[in-house]
């Protein structure tokens, strides 16, 4: 016998506009790679760079938090995308310091992605395949503001990604809401979804950070496909 | 849709004070005890069932590190009341009295009330530190339980779900001849068993 959900069934959110770009069509890539990208030609890849004896190592950087600094590198793995949105922390405590993404699936011990952060924009050229959730966010920890972490359990995170394909998602645009709980609640919050800032005018705020990087011409190409 | 979360700030001393008094609330809970053989006390029943998760937990998903005051590994609780209803949010600690702390994928066996059993919800704790998180399954469930009844198989509650932990299906399977060989095994010459599925509540 079935019994239908009493929940009204899982919400499942991942949205077909988080898909790559279908206008993109072409992206600068590294001979060493092209056999890859020309077995998935009705699919665009982003650009890779050519591997180099640096990659195990900037690799492990990269998933171990390397998103401290604003600016994107050059692909180092191959199939990486690049995933963005926007977190306005206006009403919190803290502006946003740091937002972590974590691969649900495939499973491993390194299924953290620590995004790159300016100014509430968040994002990263290093996403592997896989299903995303939003796992944690916070910042302060400065002699002007105390530190703040928000953990977000895994069936109640905002968005939920499945990138499998190499390109660029755009996973939205967040705002911070406070939720009144009582004295001995503990402190609870909302995440709502806003029309604004639009993918396009995120990604305007990024391409700054591609300069002098295979992302460039590949993002502005992403942005005119949004205008 | 909106995202609700948990902040682990060290805003107020109070609000801290809330947070460890959450951590540790399932621990303080009655839950139903198993059943081990022998007589059962009057007014009581015997229920057994199984519930499974598709796909099983993976090695790891569960994050238990911490210190571990219940036994939450691979385990479900199965949220029980005396009436049908609802719960929003994040189950309180009240919502856990009477739980039935089952073993997924294995059968258990517990003393239960001889009346009506309403599954109101079910938890997994997915996170014990430094903030408790939990995989939270939906209810609307009954076990119609009578006064005479002495030993009741309800069948087995299975969840099918996806990465994300959304629940995408519901299933109740009737393995009651499975329910009474492992019955029979445990407790050869305990009271009479009776298989009574549990169904959607009213």
């Amino acid at each position: 016998m079935r019994v239908p959900d009493p929940r009204g069934g899982p919400i499942r959110r991942h949205d077909d506009s988080l898909a790559p770009a279908p206008k993109l069509t072409a992206a600068p890539r590294s001979p060493i790679l092209a056999a890859v990208m020309q077995a998935s030609s009705q699919h665009v890849a982003p650009p890779y760079a050519r591997a180099t004896c640096v990659v195990l190592l900037a690799g492990a950087l990269v998933s171990c938090g390397m998103g401290s600094s604003t600016h994107l590198e050059n692909p180092e793995r191959e199939h990486v995308s690049f995933v963005y949105g926007y977190l306005d922390l206006e009403d919190a405590p803290t502006s946003l310091g740091w937002l972590d993404l974590e691969r649900v699936a495939p499973r491993s011990d390194d299924r953290f992605y620590h995004m790159r952060i300016d100014e509430g924009v968040f994002y990263g050229e290093f996403i592997d395949p896989g299903s995303y959730v939003l796992s944690g966010f916070g910042g302060g920890g400065t002699m002007f503001s105390q530190r703040t972490v928000y953990n977000v359990s895994l069936q109640q995170t905002p968005f939920k990604l499945i990138v499998d394909k190499p390109g660029v998602y755009f996973v939205g645009s967040w705002k911070y809401r406070d939720v009144e709980t009582g004295m001995f609640e503990a402190a609870k919050y909302d995440l709502e979804e806003t029309a604004k800032p639009t993918a396009l005018e995120v990604i305007e705020r990024i391409l700054p950070h591609a300069k002098g990087t295979t992302w460039d011409a590949y993002l502005h190409r992403y942005a005119e496909s949004l205008r | 849709m909106s995202g609700v979360g948990r902040a682990c700030a060290s805003r107020m001393a109070a609000r801290l004070a809330g947070i460890l008094v959450s951590l540790a609330a399932p621990a303080c809970t009655n839950f139903r005890d198993a059943y081990t053989g022998g007589p059962v006390p009057a007014g009581e029943t015997v229920l057994g069932g199984r519930v499974e998760l598709v796909p099983p937990l993976a090695e790891g998903e569960q994050d238990l590190s911490g210190i571990q005051t219940l036994d939450v590994e691979n385990r479900i609780f199965l949220l029980m009341d005396d009436h049908p209803r609802v719960i929003e949010g994040e189950p309180e600690q009240a919502d856990y009295d009477n739980a039935i702390a089952a073993p997924l994928g294995e059968t258990f066996w517990v003393t239960v009330p001889a009346k009506p059993l309403h599954i109101i919800g079910a938890v997994i704790f997915m996170k014990t530190a430094p903030v408790r998180e939990t995989a939270r399954l939906p209810g609307g469930l009954t076990v119609a339980l009578q006064p005479q009844d002495r030993a009741v198989y309800m069948g087995t509650l299975r969840y099918a779900r996806d990465e994300f932990f959304d629940v995408r299906g519901v299933e109740i399977l009737d393995d009651s001849d499975r329910g009474a060989a492992d019955y029979q095994r445990r407790f050869a010459g305990g009271p009479e068993l009776t298989s009574r599925l549990v169904t959607p509540s009213r």
